[in-house]
């Protein structure tokens, strides 16, 4: 490491500081303001009074979300979906696109599978079809009918191939003459090289199956509703007034659980922002190649 | 992708594919086991296979009621009636259908172009940090607004880009300059879409970005900087090049997306005063089917997209490998 | 490697566990049920019904919240679940009828639901259909797959259910019937909260040394006043006038109103001088509430980005004191209320809609449901629908009904909503505000009963917004009371959509909303700008759907 640092670059290195630190500024600013409405006071949420900070400071919607069941309840199945999905997802990457990334001369068919597998990404059959389906399947209301239609990732299969492809063939040949078998090639050579892209597909597979809700609106009782549809239903219960019915309209007159909302949409999305800290630590080990293979 | 344009920047070591076996002898081996070795492959597909005919395949018999008079009641194998082209000629014949077109691709198109650009260039200035908090702080805040919907945004974007009392504004008036209408003028909202879409998803779209830059071998730095690159030429002669077969890739997907220009966004975003230009395909068939259960044309709608994308992507797919006998994927 | 493996085992513990839970829930729910079973054929007295007959068990479908806060409430009041509570007993004890719910999600959701189970033959013994779903309805009754009701209505609906949902006159079956036959049940619900009132700040009006709203001039005056007269004392000039939102137009959320003020009825099909059936939207008497809406935009007294916000988004600016005049449903004296929780000195008041000179104030509503209940076909027990809608109009509105135990329980305040079947006399609102009313002047508050006794306790406990609904004086039910049912202009057509209105209802739609948000904002000149919008809203279709309209009605 050459410790020469130019004038040229401690600018750039100034600037650079000053434009991220703006990115994240406007990237953050509206979660604190829905930090703000979910401590504030609710007639002055919807007088649009608060900004930044809290207006009449309260704990009080976050003690009321934490205290019903229903949350919990949705809370559970998406941890159940989340740690299910993701693992068959992660899986299933793996396992795919590893022969999807050889060459046409060791896979002759792979380019056939590659567009077999892209061609779902294009073109599905809508909703109707696709729940039929899952009826017929008997899967309705259960986890499994959040999990399978969704196992095969197309896009990440995609990507983690162009990955896969990046390693050096030689590696997989010398592994192979001594004896490996494609197996153990998979899992002891080319998933340890690939640990950043790894790290990416299970980011996606996560971030996936833990904000998915129309699934959950579409397969599941509302007993069983993962946590994102839980939200959902009562997010938009606010918006859309022109569909709502008579009855739901005068239940709008107690326009007042807008922080409560903001509270939920907080706690709800706390878990999943956690992750991607936690999976940055494959980010920053670049591995050398030449090592490996010596 | 392969190395090969690292290598003839003369910079990166050139034994990185050197044999590691005599030639002849890894020759003579592989051929004896090519057929051995493709049938485990095949046997690795086979469960996602499967998966993807039941889940995928099956239900796309789904795609006859675009050529139906769909009728729910009757069920999607009941008796039918087949209307052929009917529903695509209904579509086409809506009024300012043409104009609803062009709002959807030139959206598209401007969210494409800038949904590759800026995460690209967050990802290279966010490899330039050197300070390991700080990088990871900010490649944490920039994903934050990926998790929030739109439903919740356009609350938070209307404040903003209010006119009268919106920050934008403020600074904006602050400068000498007279406020901008962002969502109800119709010179200025499709650029916000654009910009509020970059914003929500440049955070998301740089991790992958990323995961391509630390996936670079840190030897080819290290050669680099021997060789006397300073930071802009390894970016330029080392990062870039590392990154360039996720870039393509992402390059040729997204052109799938051209006639997709974000109907959770627009919808909430929109208002009659700016249908003029913001209305897209999605949220017109949305409007169109909130009167009727329209199946038979928004099935049609959805098929024609799928079209148009699979054509662009097999088009570019095979420019690719006719030029450069390279597979995008 | 080590902490991605350490993860996914993590994760494999969790998946297990979820897993055998999952089981242990399913095994939990089946031998429960196969305890109920057991105990309902041990039971042989419950009375009324028919002999000791195996109880017909329903499946519902209904469009209301699980989640919704009552119902919550109620559980943890009283261990009551949607599927057993005080409603549900009723039915079992009086008709031997079991609850169970196949379908049960807001109404945001419920339409996709419902499409769903109609595309999959999957459909609940009963369900409700929403208004927004009359197209849904037409596909269920012509695809065969509902049964017809009318008969069965006939026999079994008793006058108390009878005298509830044709109240405000037959023509609520219109929407449900197809081909001469009545496919449904409406959902009667109280017409009155379909009133677009008034809405002002007394203590503004008091401040500038205004009187209350009596024309449409006034309504210009204060509205003036207010954006230009610093109204809230604050030195700086950040009022508005009149509040508006995109949706203008809209019942009851939009300023409806203010249009009615000029014996214009906006998106509302009504008898013309002729006798034909045709559209307020496109009558000259438009004109004139659109020329003053855009004089007030261009003056300023409008919120300038009326265009980008909705009834909700609009209301912040009343509850934040920045407007003191807008139009709205009765229910906005939720906004209201929070405009006093920020600003305490605030006053509102709801004054009779203004109008301007010569026009007799005539108030244009649909008959309002929540749709109608159907039942699907092949069932066998179609009947037990109305029996149960017999039972339950009777708990709630028979003479000497008991309230405190079908209404409310203690604060909870839906507890009505708790029944697979519903509906309200339309004047149950009204009637409530007239008892309450007579009875506070008369000092005899301690002999209320029902809902007005409801409404009058939680005043009594500080409830401002029931008070500014409900209450005696300067509320929206002062002015329904002095309108209902002597000044209503009921709608001619709420039937399902006609062929042209199903092809060209959006667009239509969309013509509406941009042509006269842009005479309002001044974008095109009232008079040649409306004239257009007439020409085109008869070319793309309008001119068509009335003659449309106009046959079915002749033929039905």
């Amino acid at each position: 490491m050459s410790r020469q640092v130019t004038i040229g670059q401690r600018i750039f290195n100034i600037f650079n500081v000053i434009l991220l630190t703006a990115a994240a500024v406007i990237c953050i600013v509206p979660f604190i303001h829905i930090v703000a409405v979910s401590f504030s006071n609710a007639a002055a949420v919807q007088g649009g009074m608060v900004k930044f900070w809290p207006v009449n400071f309260t704990a009080e919607p976050y003690r009321y979300v934490l205290e019903r069941e229903e949350f919990w309840l949705s809370f559970g199945i998406t941890l159940q979906r989340v740690a299910i999905g993701a693992i068959v997802n992660i899986f299933l990457v793996i396992v795919l696109s590893y022969p999807l990334s050889k060459s046409v001369e060791k896979l002759r068919t792979r380019t056939l599978y590659v567009w077999f597998f892209f061609f779902t990404l294009l073109f599905n059959g809508g909703l109707v079809p696709n729940y039929l389906l899952v009826k017929e399947l008997g899967l309705l209301n259960s986890i499994w009918a959040l999990v399978l239609p969704g196992a095969v990732p197309v896009f990440s299969i995609i990507l983690m191939l162009n990955f896969f492809r990046e390693i050096p063939e030689e590696l997989e040949d010398a592994a192979f003459v001594d004896g490996a078998s494609h197996w153990r090639i998979l899992f002891q050579v080319y998933v340890p090289l690939s640990l950043p892209a790894v790290a990416t597909i299970s980011l996606f597979a996560i971030v996936f199956h833990w904000n998915m809700w129309f699934d959950g609106l579409i397969y599941m009782k509302s007993d069983k509703y993962p946590l994102q549809t839980y939200l959902q239903t009562i997010v938009s219960a606010f918006q859309n007034i022109s569909i709502l019915s008579n009855t739901e309209l005068m239940r709008l007159a107690n326009l007042n659980d807008r922080s409560i909302k903001a509270a939920q949409l907080i706690i709800g999305a706390l878990p999943v922002l956690l992750v991607y800290p936690y999976l940055q630590k494959y980010f920053v080990t670049g591995i050398k190649l030449g090592g490996v293979k010596g | 992708m392969r190395r090969e344009s690292t290598n003839s920047n003369g910079i990166g070591p050139c034994s990185l594919h050197g044999p590691i076996f005599p030639e002849w002898r890894n020759h003579i081996l592989l051929k004896q086991a090519k057929s051995r070795r493709e049938l485990p492959l095949h046997l690795m597909l086979l469960p996602g296979v499967l998966l993807v005919v039941i889940f995928s395949y099956i239900p796309m018999t789904g795609i006859v009621i675009a050529f139906q008079q769909f009728n729910p009641v009757k069920g999607l194998f009941g008796d039918q009636e087949f209307v052929g082209l009917a529903n695509f000629e209904y579509v086409f014949s809506l009024p300012n259908i043409w104009q609803v077109v062009w709002n959807t691709i030139s959206i598209a198109v401007m969210k494409i172009i800038s949904g590759l650009f800026v995460p690209i260039v967050i990802s290279l200035l966010l490899n330039e940090l050197r300070h390991v908090l700080f990088k990871r702080i900010t490649q944490t805040i920039i994903y934050f607004p990926y998790f929030l919907s739109w439903v919740i945004l356009s609350g938070i974007l209307i404040d903003i880009l209010s006119p009268t009392t919106g920050l934008v504004n403020m600074v904006i008036t602050a400068l000498g300059l007279d406020p901008l209408y962002f969502l109800g003028d119709n010179k200025w909202f499709p650029f916000t879409m654009v910009a509020s879409d970059v914003w929500k998803n440049f955070g998301f779209n740089t991790v992958l970005y990323l995961a391509a830059i630390t996936s670079i071998d840190p030897s080819l730095y290290e050669a680099a900087e021997i060789d006397g690159a300073n930071r802009w030429k390894q970016t330029w002669h080392v990062t870039l090049p590392g990154i360039q077969s996720v870039i393509i890739l992402l390059t040729v997907l997204s052109l799938g997306s051209v006639l997709e220009a974000g109907f959770d966004q627009i919808f909430n975003m929109y208002s009659p005063q700016v249908y003029e230009s913001g209305d897209i395909i999605d949220t017109m068939v949305y409007r169109m089917g909130l009167l009727q259960s329209q199946y038979s044309a928004s099935t049609a709608v959805g098929l024609l997209k799928s079209g148009v994308s699979l054509l662009l992507i097999s088009v570019s797919y095979y420019t690719a490998y006719r030029l450069f006998r390279y597979r995008v994927f | 490697m080590k902490r991605l493996l350490t993860l996914m085992i993590m994760m494999v513990v969790l998946v297990t566990a979820a897993c055998t839970n999952g089981n242990n829930q399913q095994n939990a729910e089946g031998s429960s049920t196969e305890v109920d079973t057991n105990t309902n054929s041990d039971t042989e007295d419950f009375g009324q019904t028919t002999g000791a007959e195996k109880p017909i068990t329903i499946q519902f479908g209904s469009a209301i919240d699980v989640n919704a806060g009552f119902a919550v409430d109620l559980k943890e009041a009283t261990g009551e679940t949607w599927e057993d509570n005080r409603w549900t007993r009723l039915y079992k004890e009086k008709l031997n009828v079991e609850t169970k719910y196949k379908l049960h999600v807001p109404a945001g959701q419920y339409s996709q639901k419902l499409k769903l189970a109609i595309a999959s033959n999957d459909l609940p013994d009963m369900f409700s259909v929403p208004v927004a779903n009359l197209t849904d309805l037409k596909q269920l009754a012509e695809g065969g797959a509902i049964q017809e009701m009318g008969s069965i209505y006939e026999e079994y609906a008793s006058p108390l259910l009878r005298s509830i949902i044709e109240a405000e006159g037959a023509s609520v079956f219109d929407p449900l019937t197809f081909n001469g036959k009545i496919y449904g049940v409406p959902i009667k619900m109280p017409s009155t909260n379909e009133y677009n009132h008034l809405w002002v700040r007394q203590d503004w009006l008091d401040k500038l040394g205004l009187e209350r709203p009596k024309t449409m001039n006034d309504v210009y005056t204060i509205a003036k006043a207010f954006a230009e007269q610093d109204p809230d004392g604050n030195g700086r000039k950040d009022t508005i006038g009149l509040s508006i939102n995109k949706d203008f137009m809209d019942v009851p959320t939009g300023m409806a109103g203010l249009f009615w003020g000029y014996g214009a009825f906006p998106e509302f099909w009504y008898k013309g001088e002729d006798g034909k059936i045709t559209n307020g939207s496109i009558q000259p008497e438009m004109k004139e509430a659109l020329r003053l809406l855009a004089k007030m935009y261009q003056q300023g007294l409008l919120d300038k980005e009326f265009g980008t916000k909705d009834y909700v988004k609009a209301s912040e600016l009343m509850a934040s004191g920045k407007a003191g005049l807008f139009y709205g449903p009765h229910w906005a004296a939720g906004t209201a209320n929070n405009s006093r929780q920020n600003d305490p000195k605030a006053n509102w008041a709801v004054v009779p809609l203004p109008v301007v000179e010569g026009v007799d104030l005539e108030i244009p509503l649909k008959i309002s449901t929540d749709g109608a209940y159907v039942v699907r076909a092949g069932f066998e027990h179609p009947e037990k629908l109305v029996e149960m809608m017999n039972h339950y109009v009777e708990m709630l509105f028979a003479e000497g009904a008991d309230l405190s135990k079908w209404w409310t329980e203690g604060d909870i305040d839906a507890v009505w909503l708790m029944s697979p079947v519903y509906t309200l006399k339309p004047t149950v609102d009204l009637e409530a505000h007239t008892n309450m009313k007579e009875a506070i002047a008369n000092g005899t508050t301690d002999q209320l009963t029902g809902v007005a006794k409801g409404f009058y306790d939680s005043i009594q406990k500080g409830a401002w917004n029931m008070e500014m609904m409900f209450g005696p004086k300067d509320t929206p039910f002062e002015f329904v009371a002095s309108t209902y049912p002597d000044k209503i202009l009921w709608s001619e057509w709420q039937n399902a959509p006609t062929p042209t209105q199903v092809t060209a209802g959006s667009s239509i739609q969309e013509l509406v909303n941009t042509s006269l948000t842009g005479i309002i904002m001044g974008k095109v000149d009232v008079d040649t700008g409306f004239d257009n919008f007439v020409k085109n809203w008869n070319k793309i279709g309008g001119e068509q759907i009335i003659k449309e309209i106009n046959e079915a009605r002749v033929n039905q």
